[in-house]
């Protein structure tokens, strides 16, 4: 039975439960149930922070640029233009067996491409959520369903994993953030 | 405080949501634009038709929406404090009427206001949109507290799409269907759509040119009873005809009293094909009016009154249809009424845009033509006729 969270609730993945590695990320959300105007095309991205919040490099943000870490810990299983269909609308996978131990915290986020030209912004975004499947026994985890009337933000920090007594813990987060991944990549200390 | 799409916030913040607040709403274009509040539940449906305020419903049951013209546009009087728990969201539209779309518009505001000061302003203008022909401007919904959403996102299918995704019927003006309609007397045609009292459908043509709409009048004559002592049933004659004011200011009547039956191809372009005194003749009476000269053609009150006969509309279970080619039938249905007026305004067909005509359903009774008249400040002078 997943456990559903509300924001700013953490939860232990790991801790009681031996042998979880292999996670499943899936992130979706309902755009542009109007007429008019152009797609909305959402990107997941995620953050391999160390201790200080910042990328050790460049490669530590996987995204659709770069959809494989090089440890291999975090794929991003690729770019859903448009959002449509139901379920996720993008999967990260990851190993936490194979994650770096510099690594302290990976950040999920959402944003939206081309926010400024598009005029479009999370306030036209609705039913956004990220879950976590362990991607060995296909069940579900945790489910965070952001629920928040988010507005004019163009970024959102939907949740995290991080390193807590060695143990994985998900930290649900859902903080939005104007800007749009331009931002997101400065605060995380990617070169943009 | 200016608001951009895509904002959303409490209302709190902005104003007192526990105290009268306006939202305007204002259009400035080209086209007819039609403004509406719909009142929706938590679901997102109207599950009241009566919390659907517009210009021809302009209060809520208890008053906590009020609509009224104003500016460019409509002002809609809201008392988020006394709306019914089962309402949670205000959702206020701007839809076109006839042709044209948003993206040709020259500018759009939404504004919230409290004593008379824009606590919130939208302002889009034609760049913002596309080929929308109604659009959802702003929302105030209930979460937790009031909050505002500046949606502006809309439907290129028009009011029909709104409606419907608020639950509500196409066509139709809004809100839920009438009960069932009793069967109607000559059933005929497939698709029809029933007109009920102070709703407006418009006659759009799925062709170019409207073509000749044709208004049938038909009733029955009431049975003849048995039994020694059992009155006579009066005959009834029913008279269909219609007031016109045109476009250069010309107004007159169509109508076989008088014996002004118009013409089709000549001024008023609208014609009374003969009188059926009987209610025998099958196709009733018919009032023709010619699509093509709809330019020249500003509003029409359509009506019957009771010839001869007493005035027991009951009994002589008239009928009124209105046919436009490539739309529905529209259908009035005269003995739902127990009037003892002798004459009944039936429907208004106003000009929209020189491409189609909006149809109201009017259903008001008259004592004769000169009260009729005044009642819809046509100005024309009366003297009695006869036929």
């Amino acid at each position: 039975m997943a456990v559903s969270l509300s924001k700013g609730q953490k939860v232990d993945l790991t801790k009681g439960n031996p042998g979880l590695s292999k996670l499943m990320i899936g992130l979706g959300w309902d755009t542009n149930r109007y007429d008019g105007g152009a797609d909305f095309d959402l990107d997941a991205a995620a953050f391999l922070v160390g201790g200080n919040g910042k990328v050790a490099s460049d490669g530590d943000f996987v995204f659709y640029g770069n959809l494989k870490h090089a440890s291999g810990g975090v794929v991003h299983t690729g770019d859903n233009l448009t959002g449509e269909g139901d379920g996720d609308d993008e999967v990260i996978k990851v190993d936490l067996s194979l994650v770096p131990p510099s690594v302290e915290k990976i950040a999920f986020t959402v944003t939206i491409y081309d926010a400024d030209v598009r005029k479009q912004n999370f306030g036209q975004v609705d039913n956004a959520y990220i879950h976590i499947m362990d991607d060995t026994s296909h069940t579900e985890l945790v489910r965070f369903d952001l629920g928040e009337d988010f507005s004019i933000e163009t970024a959102v920090v939907v949740g995290e994993l991080y390193r807590h007594s060695g143990e994985w813990k998900f930290n649900a987060i859902g903080s939005g953030f104007q800007g749009g991944l331009h931002a997101l990549c400065l605060n995380f200390g990617v070169n943009v | 405080m200016q608001i951009q799409r895509g904002m959303r916030g409490k209302l709190d913040q902005y104003v007192r949501p526990d105290q009268a607040i306006e939202v305007a709403m204002d259009v400035d274009g080209g086209a007819v634009y039609d403004y509406c509040c719909f009142g929706v539940d938590g679901g997102g449906k109207l599950s009241d038709d009566r919390y659907m305020v517009f210009y021809n419903q302009t209060r809520s049951p208890g008053g906590e929406i009020t609509y009224e013209s104003g500016g460019r546009g409509a002002r809609f009087g809201v008392d988020l404090s006394r709306l019914p728990a089962s309402i949670q969201r205000l959702v206020f539209t701007v839809s076109i009427d006839g042709s044209g779309t948003m993206g040709e518009i020259a500018s759009h505001t939404a504004a919230v206001r409290q004593d008379g000061q824009d606590a919130l302003a939208l302002q889009l203008n034609g760049s913002d949109f596309h080929s929308e022909k109604a659009i959802i401007s702003i929302e105030l919904y209930k979460k937790d507290v009031w909050r505002f959403g500046a949606v502006a996102g809309g439907f290129n299918g028009g009011l029909g799409d709104l409606l419907r995704s608020y639950g509500g019927e196409e066509v139709m003006g809004g809100g839920n269907p009438p009960s069932p309609p009793p069967p109607p007397p000559q059933d005929n045609a497939p698709a029809k759509v029933e007109l009920r009292k102070g709703q407006k459908v418009s006659l759009r043509k799925s062709g170019s040119s409207l073509g000749e709409i044709l208004i049938n009048l038909n009733w029955s004559q009431p049975v003849k009873r048995g039994g020694l002592f059992s009155p006579r049933p009066a005959a009834i004659d029913l008279d269909l005809g219609c007031l016109f004011e045109l476009k250069d200011g010309r107004k007159g009547c169509v109508q076989a009293l008088g014996n002004a039956f118009g013409s089709l191809q000549e001024p008023p372009f609208i014609a009374l094909d003969g009188d059926d005194r009987s209610g025998a003749v099958a196709g009733g009476e018919n009032l023709r009016v010619n699509g093509e000269r709809i330019s020249q053609i500003q509003r029409i009150l359509v009506y019957t009154f009771i010839y001869e006969g007493a005035a027991n509309w009951d009994e002589a279970k008239g009928v009124v249809t209105v046919k436009c080619p490539g739309s529905q039938e529209i259908i009035v249905r005269m003995d739902e009424y127990g009037s003892h007026l002798p004459m009944c305004a039936i429907a208004m067909l106003e000009n929209c845009g020189n491409e189609t005509f909006s149809v109201e359903k009017l259903i008001q009774f008259f004592p004769g033509h000169r009260d009729m008249d005044a009642a819809y400040r046509w100005g024309m002078r009366w003297v009695a006729g006869r036929k």
